[in-house]
């Protein structure tokens, strides 16, 4: 229940503007403030005081500087510092690899000791049969 | 609660967060990401410093130093119930406490006489007159009458974030308020009698806290 004792209790720690009042209150407070003209009184006193002190606002603006050191200071991501991302990685890796193999050998015919029987014995061979034909 | 290092907040509680995206992004290494981060957060986090330490330079010092813990606590975002600006903004709290501890030690130290609380050349370079008696009156201020005062008035904080970023009770520092503004009123509008009613020394730090 608001009463003036708590409204001026409001007024003292927050002052007058209602955006800065509790919360919780706000309502009630701002409900008291039109009904009350002892509230009104302790209300003008209070705006007075935040006038007063207005100009102390603080309006920091960093700079450049330190907003490229910030950035520079940003840690990087930590990818390596958990096993679990490592691991998915390398299982990732070796599915790759694995899978890409047996693909690619699918495509290869015959193997290489077969290919390298063929280069060395085909000219060979036609040779032979030529050379067998004609003595024939 | 579990909480790493550093104090993550927890995301499931903290779902209507905006930053929250931005930081797990950044956690993935993103640097867009973090781009958007400093632009909602660095002038806030500016600010805080500035406003306890009065000096822009180790204002810049304490935001660096803020944003490189929180690149570094990114990717372990885990649990907790913090936003990610209360989160941050109690970083840069603990880090101003710290030099203002220092601060105090070495004048100890070296002079015996009380800190000069005058604000810092950012008010001498580019205020005028009315509003560096304003700058001075606050900072005058007790350390976390300021800071509740920036935090609540200046950035506009829900009571109950500015409390949590601050580590103590919603009461403590309304009671932290309250007791500032009326410094403030007395200090600028001249009415020194006023310092006589009680509101002169801040709350021990063990009071208020959680």
């Amino acid at each position: 229940m608001m009463d003036i004792d708590r409204f001026k209790a409001i007024l003292e720690a927050h002052g007058a503007d209602p955006a800065r009042w509790p919360e919780g209150e706000r309502a009630a407070a701002e409900s008291f403030l039109r009904t009350d003209g002892r509230a009104k009184v302790a209300h003008d006193r209070a705006a007075e005081l935040d006038a007063l002190i207005a100009p102390a606002a603080i309006t920091a603006s960093p700079s450049d500087m330190l907003t490229a050191r910030l950035l520079r200071a940003m840690p990087q991501p930590e990818f390596f510092g958990d096993w679990r991302r490592v691991a998915a990685a390398a299982a990732l890796a070796l599915v790759v690899g694995l899978g890409g193999g047996f693909a690619s050998g699918a495509l290869v015919p015959v193997s290489d000791d077969e290919a390298y029987y063929e280069i060395a014995f085909d000219g060979l061979d036609s040779d032979v049969q030529f050379d067998w034909e004609g003595g024939a | 609660m579990s909480k790493p290092a550093g104090g993550l907040p927890d995301p499931s509680a903290a779902l209507s967060d905006p930053d929250l995206p931005l930081l797990v992004a950044v956690g993935r290494g993103d640097r867009d990401a973090a781009r958007q981060l400093m632009a909602r957060r660095l002038p806030r986090l500016l600010a805080i410093a500035q406003r306890l330490l009065s000096d822009p330079v180790e204002a810049e010092d304490i935001a660096q130093e803020t944003f490189i813990r929180v690149w570094k606590a990114a990717s372990r975002w885990r649990s907790g119930e913090a936003k990610v600006e209360t989160w941050m903004s109690r970083i840069a709290i603990n880090l101003c406490y710290d030099r203002l501890r220092r601060r105090r030690e070495s004048l100890t130290d070296t002079l015996p006489e009380r800190a000069d609380d005058t604000p810092g050349p950012e008010a001498a370079l580019s205020l005028g007159d009315a509003a560096r008696q304003v700058h001075t009156a606050v900072a005058s201020l007790p350390d976390r009458q300021r800071l509740a005062l920036e935090l609540c008035h200046f950035q506009e904080m829900t009571n109950i974030d500015a409390a949590e970023a601050m580590e103590i009770s919603v009461e403590a520092l309304e009671s932290l308020l309250a007791r500032g503004r009326r410094k403030l009123r007395a200090i600028l509008t001249g009415q020194e009698d006023e310092l006589l009613a009680g509101f002169g020394d801040d709350i021990p730090a063990s009071e208020g806290m959680r």
